[in-house]
């Protein structure tokens, strides 16, 4: 059961990373002036980034207790790296819940529409960036 | 499920703008759900692993847990943020977040919150007993079981239940008020001195409505 597991939490990351970079790349070359269709892109990814994000978190615990009871406590150098990891994870949700409010309130009320993109840039740019850091830590964590 | 404020009749919501029309609510925030709903059953789970991970205890208490009733409660808990963040955010006034109260918005999520709670423990027992039934048949169900189970399973696990919920569903109603009045007040930056009526949305096609800004 542990390497179906291991199998759809990669998955899921893949889904919000690679989905992160294409927003980001999308707001790089999206004009000013077609907003909306960015809101829309955007829009599109924050819904897969949510089912993503909460299949990521049931497979995550899922493969933590493949492990159990023998998981490394937080003073040793795996239980550290995966506090980490497990520490950007919250951090993600919480600022992604910000990212996904923005995207919203900017669909309901897009106001001028050539109004810069330059938030919808800067939130994707630092949810990918986010993202590869937990990516990183992961590979620390299960290959040393 | 229940109104949470046992009015049953639309009434004037106190601290929100305007009377409130169940009817009426605000249908775009309908799509908020499934997210808030992850959101709410993933910090929910993220936050005490971490922390149970920081205390060193964290294996113990996994290794009496299979996958499959990990996966499945956690797939029971989603469903119900989903149930409880749609039932939330009905209840929403028609002019969304702007047109809301906080102390009203919180103090009803910390009651769904307990709603959530107490579904999860109770359909988790009902899973229990069945099971039982299944594998003990009738002989597992004796009187003293009966009671016991009723008396401390469903009713005062379901108190503590409620109690968690609502502290959760307190705190949790309190970010995602957070996140979008911040939200808000960043695309009302944007939008400001553009009358809504000039505005074209994301599902406009271009050419339908006067872009305006001036």
């Amino acid at each position: 059961m542990s390497y179906p597991v291991r199998f759809v939490h990669v998955l899921a990351m893949a889904t919000m990373l690679g989905g992160a970079a294409l927003t980001w790349a999308a707001t790089e070359r999206i004009a000013d002036e077609e907003r909306s269709a960015l809101v829309s892109v955007a829009w599109t990814y924050e819904r897969a980034f949510w089912v993503a994000a909460s299949v990521a978190v049931a497979t995550g615990v899922g493969n933590l207790g493949a492990m159990a009871p023998a998981v490394p406590g937080p003073g040793t150098g795996w239980g550290l790296a995966f506090a980490v990891k497990l520490g950007g994870v919250v951090v993600l949700l919480v600022g992604s819940l910000f990212r996904t409010a923005v995207v919203w309130t900017g669909r309901r009320d897009p106001g001028d529409p050539a109004a810069p993109v330059t938030p919808f840039r800067t939130l994707y740019a630092g949810t990918t960036a986010l993202l590869v850091g937990v990516v990183l830590l992961a590979e620390v964590i299960a290959h040393g | 499920m229940a109104d949470p404020d046992g009015t049953g009749s639309p009434t004037a919501e106190s601290g929100d703008s305007g009377s409130w029309d169940p009817d009426a609510g605000d249908p775009g925030l309908e799509s908020l759900a499934g997210p808030l709903a992850a959101f709410h059953a993933a910090v929910f789970v993220a936050v005490p692993v971490l922390a149970l991970h920081l205390s060193g205890s964290v294996g113990d208490l996994l290794a009496g847990l299979s996958t499959t009733v990990g996966m499945g409660a956690y797939l029971l808990l989603w469903g119900l943020c989903w149930l409880t963040a749609r039932q939330w955010l009905r209840g929403f006034p028609a002019g969304g977040w702007a047109a809301s109260h906080a102390g009203s918005r919180i103090g009803r999520a910390a009651v769904w919150g307990a709603a959530t709670g107490v579904g999860f423990l109770w359909i988790a027992l009902v899973v229990f007993l069945v099971e039982r039934a299944v594998v003990a048949g009738v002989s597992g169900f004796t009187p003293a079981f009966a009671v016991l189970f009723l008396s401390i399973g469903f009713g005062l696990g379901g108190a503590v239940a409620a109690t968690v919920g609502l502290l959760v569903g307190a705190i949790l109603g309190a970010v995602d008020y957070a996140a979008f009045a911040i939200a808000g007040g960043i695309v009302a930056g944007e939008t400001a001195g553009v009358p809504r009526g000039d505005r074209t949305t994301a599902t406009d096609a271009p050419g339908d409505t006067d872009g305006s800004t001036e």
